[in-house]
């Protein structure tokens, strides 16, 4: 309740002649500033708000002989505390009592420019309404009739486009004929809910006689059952505390007053909009809304998503599977050829080092970088034109008839770029099994990494049918999640579940600079990754499969690999296989780096696509990728979730949970694969 | 839902914990979508609502994929809060 500037008197003297005091009102960007400087023209004055830094713009100016001081308020959407413009604007319509308030609002936006209106109405001063950007609103096919809105509010309603100057002296008109004559009806203000009625009223009776002047009791006590901080503060400062006390008491008892309050004026813009907004929309279907009929369909939309992925790993194949084999060759192939004429009269560890370890696990990463950069610039596109979010949208439909939804969707999703925040995304989840629950399921949401791997070895394994394992083994992880989810949801999530409401942005054509510099980032990322931890898995996976004797079959890693040799045979998979999985426990694309310094990449100088398929059935390959789709998420997710759960216990227990699915999904793929060949 | 308030009606239907596209929801309570926001921004404001968007940047400042994830596509997100909750089943 700040003192905004010396109060004006209603119909001022000044140097002997009637001033009339009027104060401008509307939401940012009614053409409210447009108004203002027709009315006031080059006789206006800019300054600031007392002890604010928000602008003050008012002008006297003369109207039909008569001298009007117009002062225009900050554009406001509503009138509560929120910010300094919207306190401005009240303060000063309560402490001036203009005589009248000119309300512009948009046509083409009319129920939200309503909520303002309503506000106002509660303050004393009458206003008049400026129904503004007429042209934009038939455009829009939005059509207003300016009778039907006035006769329903009880208040002059005047059409205009200010931008053209069309209709803005009538409606000043219109103004000074109510600050001469008053209002023509009472206008029908917004009510609050009937079961809420009784407490404003008690609030009013107990607050009465305390309401600083010139405030009006009835709004104070409306803004105090509210929830206005500002208010209720002042309030309380100026309140005896036993008086406080039992306002304070009729308060906890209505804490969700807000609905009863702002929910009566919602109710009132549906009711005055409801003869006033005659076609509202017609005809007028944009083009995100033509496609997301489709996009965001229950059933298209899932049609939509697969298509959508088939085309992301179909054209990742097409364009980066030639590219992938060229650079295997011709770059990577070469330099290994060249280090290894280089190094031939050199130590044969060196040798070794540089061929079999860096250039058979780093450079058969890299030369797989041609079908990432695809994989990336898909994805990036479609980030960019505006589908993910409909991908976010439509999948938490397709679990919610799994079973599977609520407040664990938004974290899981988050895992398809990396599982890491989605475990922290679990924070909000409030009930500690549910968020639980959620932690340990999110590693089935395959990771931006483990797409790589998977896009990377399904075109080495199966090249004929790259796109098809690809989509199978992406879904594949999600049906397990859906399962485990549907089956958790009866017993964990059961009751716990928080809706989220989504905007979906507007499809917009693709910047490709922004594309671009995302598919260059990601890349430089994983360049970085190849360059620091997968080159020192590789290096050591090299190291531990040459020491001690420098064969391979005799190595440290082969005794190791060997032990679980049992456990890899029911997958159909040999021990260079097993230990491939196990060293993804690092980072995920340590599966391929190890393959290629295991099955010697580098030293034979063949591709790891050519040497790959050799040593797999489509048993054991189906076997190998199904594991390493279930197996352990990543050492860093890992201590995330120690650090999210607070114990290591589940940590562990995730490990030996996922381990299991791995082997269990991977000898069943085997297994049944040998039975019934595909 | 004749007789209860827009506001009301809103909560009522985020009380079966779903996911909502902010157009659909518009068209479903029959307002339009810029009011709809208004109501979300006054839901926010009291604590109905929260704000998530964006939330998964603090966990992946260094991460290569962070452009993936969902949560910064340029679309808003509000999640039903406890307190929310507790007034939807009212």
């Amino acid at each position: 309740m700040h003192q905004q500037g010396a109060p004006r008197p209603s119909l001022v003297q000044e140097k002997g002649e009637k001033i009339l005091s009027i104060a401008l009102a509307g939401q940012p960007n009614v053409g409210k500033s447009t108004v203002f400087n027709l009315l006031t023209g080059l006789n206006q004055h800019v300054g600031n708000w007392p002890g604010k830094t928000v602008e003050r713009r008012e002008g006297v100016f003369e109207h039909h002989g008569e001298r009007i001081h117009l002062v225009d308020l900050p554009g406001t959407y509503c009138l509560t505390a929120a910010s300094p413009e919207e306190m401005i604007a009240r303060d000063y319509i309560v402490q001036n009592r203009p005589d009248v308030v000119m309300v512009v609002i948009n046509a083409a936006s009319l129920e939200r420019n309503l909520y303002l209106v309503a506000e106002l109405l509660a303050l004393p001063s009458p206003i008049v309404i400026g129904l503004n950007m007429m042209d934009v609103a038939e455009q829009e096919g939005v059509l207003v009739d300016p009778q039907k809105l006035a006769a329903a509010i009880g208040v002059p309603v005047i059409p205009m486009v200010a931008s053209k100057n069309r209709g803005v002296h009538d409606f000043l008109d219109a103004a000074l004929k109510v600050a001469h004559e008053g209002l023509p009806q009472e206008p029908s203000r917004p009510e609050i809910r009937a079961d809420h009625r009784d407490v404003l009223k008690a609030i009013e009776a107990l607050l009465g006689e305390w309401v600083p002047a010139p405030y009006p009791a009835d709004w104070v006590a409306l803004k105090v059952l509210e929830g206005d901080t500002e208010i209720t503060a002042r309030m309380k400062a100026v309140t005896p505390p036993d008086i406080w006390a039992r306002v304070e008491s009729l308060l906890r008892q209505h804490e969700d007053a807000l609905i009863a309050v702002a929910g009566g004026r919602y109710a009132w813009i549906r009711r005055v909009t409801q003869g006033a907004l005659i076609k509202a929309h017609l005809g007028h279907v944009t083009l995100t809304q033509r496609l997301d009929a489709w996009a965001t369909h229950p059933l298209w939309g899932l049609v939509v998503l697969a298509a959508v992925l088939a085309v992301v790993f179909g054209l990742t194949y097409a364009v980066g599977g030639p590219l992938q084999s060229w650079v295997e060759r011709h770059i990577v192939g070469a330099l290994a050829k060249g280090a290894a004429r280089l190094l031939q009269n050199g130590p044969v560890w060196l040798s070794g080092l540089v061929v079999d370890g860096i250039l058979g696990g780093v450079g058969t990463l890299i030369s797989f970088l041609p079908i990432l950069a695809i994989f990336f610039a898909t994805m990036g596109f479609l980030e960019d034109v505006g589908y993910m979010a409909r991908a976010a949208y439509i999948m938490d439909r397709f679990m919610h008839a799994l079973g599977l939804h609520g407040k664990s969707f938004m974290p899981l999703f988050l895992g398809f770029g990396c599982n890491v925040p989605a475990i922290m995304g679990t924070r909000i989840i409030e009930s500690h099994p549910s968020r639980l629950l959620t932690i340990l399921l999110a590693p089935l949401v395959p990771c931006t990494a483990r797409l790589a791997v998977l896009t990377v070895l399904a075109h080495a394994l199966f090249p004929q049918k790259a796109l098809l394992v690809t989509v199978s083994l992406t879904a594949l992880p999600l049906l397990v999640l859906a399962g485990v989810g549907a089956f958790a949801q009866r017993f964990v999530f059961k009751g716990d579940q928080a809706a989220f409401i989504m905007e979906m942005p507007l499809y917009h054509q693709p910047n490709w600079r922004t594309i671009g510099i995302g598919i260059w980032q990601r890349l430089v990322a994983f360049l970085r990754k190849a360059a620091t931890v997968i080159l020192a898995v590789s290096v050591i996976i090299w190291a531990l499969s040459t020491l001690p004797y420098g064969e391979i079959e005799t190595s440290l890693l082969a005794a190791v690999g060997r032990f679980l040799e049992p456990v890899g045979a029911l997958m159909g998979l040999e021990w260079r296989q097993v230990v491939a999985i196990l060293t993804s426990f690092v980072a995920k694309e340590n599966a391929v780096a190890t393959l290629g310094v295991l099955y010697g990449a580098g030293e034979s100088a063949e591709a790891l696509s050519v040497v790959l398929p050799s040593h797999f059935t489509v048993a054991s390959g189906l076997a190998f990728l199904v594991a390493e789709m279930l197996f352990i998420p990543c050492v860093a997710t890992v201590v995330v979730i120690r650090q999210e759960t607070g114990s290591w216990k589940w940590a562990l227990g995730e490990i030996a949970f996922l381990a299991l699915l791995a082997f269990l999904g991977g000898t069943i793929t085997y297994q049944l694969v040998r039975l019934w060949p595909i | 839902m004749a007789d209860l308030n827009p506001l009301e009606a809103l909560l009522r239907r985020l009380a079966d914990g779903r996911i909502y596209n902010l157009r659909e929801l518009a068209q479903a309570l029959a307002i339009d979508e810029a009011l709809l926001e208004q109501m979300l921004q006054q839901l926010e404001a009291a604590g109905y609502l929260r704000a998530v968007a964006g939330e998964c940047q603090r966990g992946c400042a260094h991460c290569a994929y962070q452009a993936m994830c969902a949560l910064t596509q340029g679309g808003r997100i509000w999640a039903l809060t406890e307190r929310g909750r507790q007034a939807a089943k009212q």
